[in-house]
């Protein structure tokens, strides 16, 4: 489904990512964990056109998608959740919802519907539908971004830390969604610091080191793998 | 929430303008003053769009208003046209022209955006009072002619008040459907995160320019009428200071709140007609008072009532 090939990205002088090669197949939830700094979320804006690679390709569906703007990236069902949420905080929850909805074109029924399904998901989100949603609280926030990133109907979810800053409690709600969401057909590129979360959700895993891939294989070997647990993923 | 609901305020505004407009008629501060606060709210209720919902500011805004009205005053005059299409024309104009510096402008963010835009406005300022035979400079330009509706003059304060009246809120009901339509939500989430924005599919720089031009052609719209209801323009009106005040009424009111930009103009224009027994100490007490509301209310003044009202 994703393909990327040996794709560079420098933040000026710089190297963040080199020659980076990873896979997603259909219905496939793969991690990509590693240490701080290590290139993760670069990745993952590289994918969603935010950021333009220097060389390499991305290939989606056989088809390049390096080049293209962000806007017809999530045309082609690509939806990225950003790292710290990034809800928009004066507009309401629902307002926050159907923006998620931007790139569908659907008649009034049709979003309601969507809407509908997404509150089946998260109740608590219902519940508030009409505050702002700067007044939620973290796992809120978090629950709202990614219902947004599901409005937009993806086929491929780029989550960008999921976990970061919340309660224990609250990952493992988050994560159990998350894995839910997988089960129902939509494909995942999760980026996590909390490795082991990451792992026991995950088929796949990339172990990314300093802008390379470090290492990679299935998420149950690389978890038993006392070698790269001590040396990648320090516990 | 039903259309009527939503509206209800926007309705409750026309019906007190129009009342205001029947019973004081003859009142100073309805014909007189009344009308300025009329474009005043045409204008920051534009600049809000930009400011308050797409978060870019813009420190020029006057200077759209000013080439909105010297083009109106001037097209029909040299050509001999009819006024409302010097109107229509100046809007136009301005609409490109807005569309053209946008394309570098808007790259710019924060400091950046504010220091182009307020050069855009000195220059348009410049422009107007060193192209003499055109404008007539620093003097003025007199003797514009007089507005009709089809064969009916607009030659008094009160029909200029019902006029003015007709098409703020006309940008009023506009700004008020926009903002809460598939676009609005766009400015809103630009305004937001443009990062975030941008991972919706939200064309970001598009969606910016788009709200810079309607914002510059309603302040041009506006422009023109003010040429025909002064009959006399002059440079100093669309100063650099003016682009200040604007900006004033969108923050004094509260940003983002199409209701709070109109408290602002109202306010901005009434405070200094009742400063005026102060005298000497005028700007003085002025100044007081605008520091004194937005450290106490530093979401604005519309905005922050509201909230105290809601939350009763």
């Amino acid at each position: 489904m994703l393909k990327i090939k040996n794709i560079q990205y420098s933040y000026g002088n710089i190297k963040a990512l080199h020659n980076i090669s990873l896979q997603v197949k259909k219905g496939e939830l793969v991690a990509l964990v590693g240490s701080n700094g290590a290139g993760k979320s670069t990745i993952l804006s590289c994918i969603s056109g935010i950021r333009k690679i220097k060389n390499g390709s991305i290939k989606y569906n056989n088809q390049e998608i390096s080049g293209l703007s962000p806007t017809k990236i999530v045309n082609l069902k690509i939806s990225q959740i950003p790292e710290g949420r990034l809800v928009f905080a004066p507009l309401s929850v629902e307002d926050n919802l159907n923006l998620g909805a931007f790139s569908i074109k659907k008649n009034k029924q049709q979003k309601q519907k969507m809407l509908d399904d997404i509150y089946q998901i998260f109740p608590i989100l219902y519940d508030k539908k009409q505050q702002s949603a700067g007044m939620l609280s973290g796992g809120q926030q978090q629950m709202l971004a990614i219902g947004r990133a599901l409005m937009s109907e993806p086929e491929l979810l780029l989550l960008d830390e999921p976990s970061m800053g919340l309660a224990p409690l609250l990952v493992q709600e988050i994560f159990k969604i998350i894995r839910q969401l997988n089960l129902q057909g939509v494909s995942m590129l999760l980026v996590e610091q909390n490795a082991k979360a990451a792992l026991d959700i995950s088929s796949y895993a990339y172990v990314i080191e300093n802008g390379e891939v470090a290492t990679c294989g299935k998420s149950k070997e690389i978890i038993n793998d006392e070698k790269i647990k001590k040396a990648y993923l320090g516990y | 929430m039903s259309s009527i609901k939503k509206l209800s305020g926007f309705y409750i505004l026309s019906l007190l303008g129009i009342l205001l407009g029947v019973f004081f008629a003859d009142n100073y501060f309805v014909s007189v003053v009344g009308v300025i606060v009329g474009f005043h709210i045409i204008l920051a209720v534009s600049l809000n769009l930009l400011m308050g919902y797409s978060g870019q500011i813009s420190l020029g805004h006057a200077a759209f208003f000013g080439l909105g009205a010297y083009i109106s005053a001037i097209v029909p005059d040299k050509f001999n046209i009819n006024p409302w299409i010097g109107i229509l024309t100046a809007m136009i104009i301005v609409g490109l022209l807005a569309y053209i510096i946008s394309k570098p402008i808007l790259k710019l963010k924060g400091h950046y955006l504010a220091m182009a835009t307020l050069g855009f406005g000195v220059i348009v300022y410049i422009f107007l009072v060193q192209t003499v035979s055109l404008t007539g400079g620093p003097d003025g330009m007199g003797d514009i002619a007089t507005l009709y509706i089809g064969s009916y003059a607009i030659d008094s304060d009160v029909k200029w008040y019902f006029v003015v009246l007709f098409f703020a809120l006309l940008v009023v009901w506009l700004s008020l459907n926009l903002i809460n339509s598939r676009a609005g939500r766009a400015m809103r989430a630009v305004a937001g995160s443009e990062y975030a924005a941008e991972m919706m599919g939200v064309d970001t720089s598009q969606t910016k320019t788009k709200v810079f031009v309607i914002s510059a052609v309603f302040c041009a719209g506006a422009g023109g009428l003010f040429a025909f209801q002064q009959g006399f323009l002059s440079p100093d009106s669309f100063s650099f200071f003016f682009s200040i005040e604007l900006v004033t009424m969108v923050v004094l009111g509260g940003m983002a709140s199409t209701y709070g930009a109109i408290f602002g103009a109202i306010i901005l224009t009434l405070l200094p007609e009742f400063l005026v027994v102060f005298e000497d100490y005028e700007m003085l007490i002025f100044g007081g008072i605008l520091i004194f509301m937005m450290i106490f209310m530093p979401k604005g003044l519309f905005v922050t009532l509201a909230d105290k009202i809601n939350s009763k």
